[in-house]
């Protein structure tokens, strides 16, 4: 492979290992045989000759025999340097041939892009993760320069870009911390957006980069699909919260208008009523005087439910404090105070201790009032009443409780109990206004909690609440 | 006794009359001057010149303050009254339909004397009214006269 040639050539081989060899020494035993040749030949024509040398004898008179010597040793050494060379270069060989199979089988199972260009940004290195990305062959980007690669817009900026980071001392670096503006360009002339981290090799005075390119298009669908998801959501917590804003204003507005508007035409139907009455006495008979009563009771009544509803109102518009509340501690002083009302009546209280939630306060406490004031009310027919506030499991939920054996309620008007001014007693049999369920349902609500109730007629009620 | 008028600010008939006719009842015999928005209010205590160091022009015993008034409402009425050197001690008592907190809030905030919900059954209003005249009238000692008050009461501009 074309590329694999260029790409390893350019990695240098570690040293030959110190192992000893004979191909090492080749030249050192050379020299030995050198010197060992000149030994025995001196000791040789020291021996047999006593005049003259071995090299005389063999060869022709006209010879000179030191330079036969010289050629001879020169022989030997050239001989065992060429086998010590070859060796090295057998060894080297092998050893690259080695690093091409290591590198080679890196590149191929490397999912990411790979390419490397020389100083000039033409590409020398192009690997398969690169073909997949680019969609081109490695055969066509080979010795092609590196904007083949870049979209239109960035071919003027990048090369400087690259040229700089060859004379800046940084070795590598990862570019994907511009993310947002880092783009290749496939054979099909489509963009793509890329992470990519670059490293520079200096080999043999030449300055080569090696690019690992990684395509981030999914990663980048995903992650504007969660950025769009996000804003579309944080715009939609917005809206929601303006119109809150808006409409608890409007309920703000509104309220306070009741408060101050409805209820002065009323003091002047009561006010003026009562005046004729006092003033004009004689000239009515008693139903005239009647009448009038009538109309001055009705426009105190009709003041009292606007004061009602406001109060209703209330429970939603203040602000909460939320703490933890000893239920149990209030519910107690509650019984106390009830009892201290009406010291005559019995009633067994049974209210279980340490009971406590988090809440607000004085909410809490609007929720047990009317909840154990209710079954005060509801059990005053009965000679001896039982009236319970605890915890237990009901409909599958941990749920406060508050029960009574007074009159109970039918079940099938259920859904009416919590409806704001729905009775299911005559004022007359039992007195009230209708607002105190409506007022526990909206605390326990704007408490996340949830309330119900059981009961039957003559057989006493149970109100449940979560929060 | 302080024979000094009530300003009573109000800008419901009915309630002029029945408040008028509450006071009547229990005998106050102060002149009462009605003022049917904050700005006459306004001009009745300080007459043209509103400026803090000029002189008032009238100093009532008492003043009956509404809170939802056209132009100027009685909550800013009030600040007023409190920001200028002669009136910051005049008797001031909110008798008003409202009883929501914020108006509480800023009635007290701003150095209320009293306040007051107007009851919407006449003979709990009349008992109200009463209470404030005897108490406010009769019982409380008035803060020290200040000197150099005009008592112009030709500048009234309702009198009943």
């Amino acid at each position: 492979m074309i590329v694999l040639d260029h790409f390893s050539r350019r990695f240098s081989i570690k040293e030959p290992s110190k192992t000893l060899r004979l191909s090492d020494h080749a030249l050192a035993i050379g020299i030995g045989i050198a010197a060992l040749y000149w030994l025995i030949e001196t000791l040789l024509d020291a021996l047999l000759f006593h005049e003259g040398t071995v090299l005389q004898r063999v060869l022709p008179p006209d010879f000179n025999e030191v330079w036969m010597r010289i050629l001879i040793v020169s022989l030997i050494l050239a001989l065992s340097g060429t086998v010590q060379s070859n060796a090295k270069r057998r060894r080297a060989e092998k050893k690259m041939h080695e690093s091409n199979a290591f590198f080679s089988g890196v590149l191929q199972i490397a999912n990411d892009g790979i390419i490397m260009v020389g100083a000039s940004q033409h590409i020398l290195l192009f690997n398969k993760g690169a073909e997949e990305i680019f969609g081109y062959h490695d055969s066509e980007v080979i010795g092609r320069h590196l904007n083949l690669l870049l979209p239109e817009r960035f071919v003027d900026g990048h090369p400087q870009h690259v040229s700089s980071f060859g004379t800046e001392d940084e070795s590598s670096r990862y570019m994907a911390n511009r993310r947002d503006d880092l783009f290749g360009r496939r054979k099909n002339g489509e963009e793509f957006p890329a992470e990519v981290s670059i490293s520079k090799l200096v080999q043999d005075g030449e300055t080569l980069f090696s690019a690992v390119i990684r395509d981030v298009t999914e990663r980048k669908r995903h992650e504007d699909a969660i950025k769009n998801l996000n804003q579309s959501l944080e715009h939609r917590v917005k809206e929601r919260t303006a119109e809150l804003t808006a409409s608890n204003a409007e309920l703000e507005a509104f309220c306070y208008s009741v408060s101050h508007d409805l209820r002065s035409p009323l003091r002047g139907i009561t006010g003026f009523s009562q005046a004729l009455l006092a003033d004009s006495a004689s000239q009515l008979d008693q139903q005239g005087k009647e009448y009038l009563d009538r109309i001055s009771k009705a426009g105190v009544r009709m003041g009292e439910l606007i004061d009602e509803l406001l109060t209703l109102s209330r429970v939603t518009r203040g602000e909460m404090h939320v703490e933890q509340v000893d239920l149990s501690a209030i519910a107690q002083s509650i019984a106390a105070e009830l009892t201290r009302g009406d010291p005559e009546r019995e009633v067994k209280w049974s209210i279980t201790e340490g009971l406590a939630a988090r809440g607000d306060t004085l909410l809490l406490q609007d929720v047990l009032q009317n909840l154990l004031g209710n079954a005060w009310k509801f059990t005053s027919k009965k000679a001896v009443a039982s009236i319970e506030f605890g915890k237990t499991r009901h409909q599958d939920k941990s749920a406060y409780f508050i029960r009574d054996d007074g009159a109970g309620f039918d079940m099938d008007y259920t859904d009416k109990l919590f409806g704001p001014f729905q009775r299911l007693h005559g004022i007359r049999e039992f007195p009230g206004n209708g607002i105190g369920l409506a007022t526990v349902q909206r605390i326990i609500h704007r408490h996340g909690g949830e309330v119900w109730a059981e009961g039957a007629v003559g057989k006493g009620a149970t109100f449940y609440f979560c929060i | 006794m302080n024979h000094k008028p009530i300003l009573l600010v109000e800008d419901n008939p009915d309630d002029e009359i029945l408040t008028i006719r509450a006071l009547k009842q229990h005998n106050i015999v102060n002149e009462v001057v009605v003022a049917r928005d904050g700005v006459e209010a306004l001009d009745y205590l300080f007459g043209e010149n509103r400026s803090e160091s000029s002189p008032i022009k009238n100093e009532p015993a008492l003043i009956l303050l509404d809170i939802k008034l056209p132009k100027i409402d009685g909550i800013e009425v009030l600040k007023r009254i409190r920001a200028h050197e002669q009136t910051k001690l005049l008797r001031v008592v909110m008798l008003t339909s409202s009883n929501e907190q914020r108006d509480l809030i800023a009635s007290y905030t701003l150095g209320v004397n009293s306040y007051v919900r107007k009851p919407v059954d006449f003979s709990e209003f009349v008992r109200a009214v009463k209470e404030i005249g005897s108490y406010w009238l009769l019982l409380n000692e008035a803060p020290p006269n200040r000197n150099g008050v005009t008592r112009d009461k030709t500048a009234s501009r309702t009198k009943r």
